[in-house]
C-alpha cells in the first residue's frame, strides 16, 4: 500500500521512496567515465569559446532521472601544455548542446616558463541544473584562449628520449545527480 | 500531516523524508563558483593562519547535523609569482581560526622556471568534522610563504585570452554518520 502525505505519494505500493520524499542533497545516481585520450597538434579555440571551438577531448552521454535535480560534474586533473610558444592561455570547458556548463583556465604567468612554453593543470568541479530526463551528450573540449591552438599537447609528453609514459594514463569524469528542491 | 515514529518526525508536512532519519550517507551538497582573479602583494606566511594571505572566496555553509563529516574539494587554483621573492604559493581553507587544509603542490624545482619565478596549481580535498548546525563561512585564502611578493592567482598578466568567466569551483558534501 502506498504511503501518502495529503495527496503526495511518499512511498509507492512497492515501498520505494518517491521523488516528493527526497530531501535536498539526496543522491539519485553517480556515474564515472574514463578516457586515456591524448591530443597534440592544432586544437583551435577562442577567448569566449562556443561549443564548436577548440577540440573535443572526450564526450559521454548522461540521462538525468529528474528534470529538477542538480548535476555535479567533476574531473581529475588534465595536463595541457605547448611545445612551441604559440599560445598563452589554455582552457577546459564542458557543454551540452550549445550550453557551456563551465570553463576553467588556471593560467600562470606566461613569462615564468622557459621560452614562454605555457602549461597548466585543468579540472572541472561544477554543479548545474538538469536539462530534463532525455539523454544528452556532454562534450569536454580543450583549446587555446588566444592564438590558433597550434602545438598544443594534452595528457601526454612528446619526448622520445625515455621510455614511453605509463600505458594507461587515465582522465576520469564523474557525474552526480542529486535532489535539488 | 507529518509522519512521526515516536517523537522523531520521519516525514514532514510536505511529504519530504527528514534526513535525520537516514542512517548514513550524503545528506547535503553545495557547489560554489568564483571567477575572481587576484594580483599584488597578497600576504601569507610559511605557516599561514586565518588572517594571513588574502581571501579568494568565502563559502557559507550550514551543516544539517553536528555529527556529520564534511567533504570539501576544489579544482586547481593557479598561482604564479611576479618577482622571485617566494617559492611557494598556497591555498588554505579556514573555519573561524581553524585551518582545515593548506595545499601548495611544490612539485617542480625552481630551475624549471625562468628566473626562479615559481608557479603552482594547488587544490583542496579534505574531510573534517561538522562544527554544529549553525551557518559559518569557510574562508578560502591564497598567499605565499613570503608576504611581500607580488603573486597572481587565476591570472596570466602577460597575455590576453583568459576567459572573463574562467571559474574556480568548490564543493561541500555533508556525510551523515
Amino acid at each position: 500500500m502506498a504511503f501518502k502525505v495529503g495527496n503526495t505519494e511518499v512511498f509507492n505500493d512497492q515501498g520505494n521512496l518517491q521523488t516528493a520524499g527526497l530531501f535536498d542533497g539526496y543522491i539519485l545516481q553517480c556515474v564515472s567515465f574514463t578516457t586515456q585520450t591524448n591530443l597534440s597538434g592544432t586544437l583551435g579555440g577562442a577567448s569566449d569559446p562556443g561549443s564548436s571551438d577548440g577540440t573535443s577531448y572526450f564526450s559521454f552521454q548522461f540521462t538525468p532521472l529528474l528534470s529538477d535535480s542538480d548535476l555535479l560534474l567533476y574531473s581529475s586533473n588534465i595536463c595541457v601544455w605547448e611545445n612551441s610558444d604559440s599560445n598563452d592561455v589554455f582552457y577546459l570547458a564542458a557543454y551540452f548542446d550549445t550550453t557551456r556548463i563551465s570553463i576553467v583556465n588556471a593560467p600562470v604567468r606566461d613569462n615564468n616558463a622557459r621560452s614562454s612554453l605555457t602549461r597548466t593543470y585543468l579540472a572541472l568541479n561544477k554543479a548545474f541544473s538538469s536539462w530534463g530526463t532525455s539523454q544528452k551528450t556532454i562534450d569536454i573540449r580543450i583549446g587555446s584562449g588566444n592564438g590558433t591552438g597550434s602545438n598544443m599537447v594534452v595528457n601526454t609528453y612528446l619526448d622520445t628520449t625515455y621510455t614511453p609514459q605509463h600505458e594507461t594514463p587515465e582522465i576520469s569524469f564523474t557525474m552526480i545527480e542529486y535532489r535539488k528542491t | 500531516m507529518a509522519f512521526n515514529i515516536s517523537t522523531t518526525e520521519t516525514i514532514n508536512n510536505s511529504g519530504v523524508v527528514n534526513p535525520q532519519t537516514v542512517t548514513n550517507g550524503i545528506c547535503q551538497i553545495k557547489n560554489y563558483t568564483t571567477t575572481n582573479s587576484l594580483s599584488g602583494q597578497l600576504g601569507g606566511s610559511t605557516d599561514p593562519s586565518s588572517s594571513d594571505g588574502t581571501s579568494l572566496i568565502t563559502l557559507a555553509f550550514t551543516p544539517l547535523f553536528a555529527t556529520s563529516k564534511l567533504f570539501l574539494f576544489s579544482n586547481t587554483i593557479s598561482i604564479s609569482e611576479g618577482t622571485n621573492a617566494f617559492d611557494l604559493g598556497y591555498v588554505a581553507a579556514y573555519v573561524d581560526n581553524t585551518r582545515l587544509q593548506m595545499s601548495a603542490t611544490p612539485l617542480e624545482n625552481l630551475s624549471h622556471w625562468v628566473g626562479s619565478l615559481f608557479c603552482s596549481w594547488p587544490s583542496l580535498s579534505i574531510i573534517f568534522n561538522s562544527w554544529g548546525n549553525n551557518t559559518k563561512n569557510i574562508d578560502i585564502r591564497v598567499g605565499a610563504n613570503n608576504n611581500n611578493t607580488p603573486i597572481y592567482v587565476n591570472l596570466n598578466p602577460d597575455a590576453a585570452g583568459q576567459h572573463p568567466s574562467a571559474e574556480i569551483n568548490f564543493t561541500i558534501m555533508e556525510i551523515k554518520q
